[in-house]
């Protein structure tokens, strides 16, 4: 193809693409239209409740941990020897002899 | 019919009517706007819903510092050139023009145009498209909107927040490009 054919060829598709004909929109777009904001309506109404749900979730988490964290704080931590430790299994266990070690 | 501001109004306030005048207000403009970016009829009328969706959804955040018009078609050619990279990423752009539309076979029968005309036709657009494609999309939103019937160089500027001589600089680079690259393609089939 030589090249003035090829532009004439090119400058025939670009006045194609210019002279579309204007859509006419089908007869149930109004109505597709329609059901798709209904949709997107519902959709925000359970965001909304799924976002409040997990803000709910997140507090008693974070409630329930610190009650946990407040409880191991205030208990009293006593470190309890070895010695004392054998002397409260032998009690229990009946067993008279302990070693002095 | 309500001017402008307050249709807004009263959509913000939900009015039903309110927003269903909107939409036969642009209806038209921003479908044929969806058709000349997209070029496939179904595409088109999907986008179209798609920009009144959320027409609908952030009304609400809508200041007035445009009009409500430039607003409107701001977000069809913000969805419209989201579906062509979406489209880009699918590689669907062929594929779309290889079905035969039920209406296109209807228009056939009754004598309309012929399934060579039509083909050639569906060639034709897939030349286009593949050249737009290439373009900077900022050259392609002034060419495609100014081929879309009722837009001045004024509105272009506005939707594309520029000047009417940038617009008129990026048409004309956009046309000189587009026949450029269609003579490539042509010369390569």
């Amino acid at each position: 193809m030589n090249s003035q054919k090829v532009e004439i060829e090119a400058l025939q598709i670009l006045d194609k693409f210019e002279e579309l004909q204007e859509l006419t929109p089908s007869a149930d777009w109004d109505q597709s239209l329609m059901s798709r904001i209904i949709q997107s309506k519902q959709s925000t109404r359970s965001k909304i409740y799924l976002s409040s749900l997990s803000v709910l979730v997140v507090l008693v988490i974070l409630f329930n941990a610190g009650f946990v964290l407040k409880t191991v704080i205030n208990s009293d931590s006593r470190t309890v020897s070895h010695m004392e430790e054998y002397h409260t299994l032998s009690k229990e266990l009946f067993i008279n002899q302990i070693p002095n070690n | 019919m309500l001017e402008d501001s307050i249709l807004i109004e009263k959509v913000k306030a939900g009015n039903r009517s309110a927003f269903n005048e909107l939409v036969g207000l642009y209806r038209n403009r921003v479908i044929n706007t969806c058709y000349k970016f997209l070029l496939d009829k179904e595409n088109a009328e999907d986008i179209s819903q798609e920009v009144f969706v959320e027409v609908f959804q952030s009304i609400k955040s809508f200041r007035g510092d445009s009009k409500l018009s430039t607003w409107i078609l701001r977000i069809a050619v913000s969805k419209c050139l989201d579906e062509i990279k979406k489209r880009k990423r699918k590689k669907r752009v062929s594929s779309a023009f290889k079905k035969v539309h039920l209406e296109d076979l209807a228009n056939w029968l009754a004598g309309g145009t012929t399934p060579e005309k039509l083909l050639s036709g569906k060639e034709d657009m897939k030349k286009i498209i593949k050249a737009m494609d290439t373009l900077p999309d900022n050259q392609r939103i002034a060419f495609t909107l100014s081929k879309v019937e009722g837009y001045t160089n004024t509105e272009i500027a506005e939707i594309m927040k520029t000047t009417i001589i940038a617009v008129e600089s990026l048409i004309y680079r956009a046309k000189k490009e587009l026949i450029r690259k269609l003579e490539d393609i042509l010369k390569n089939v």
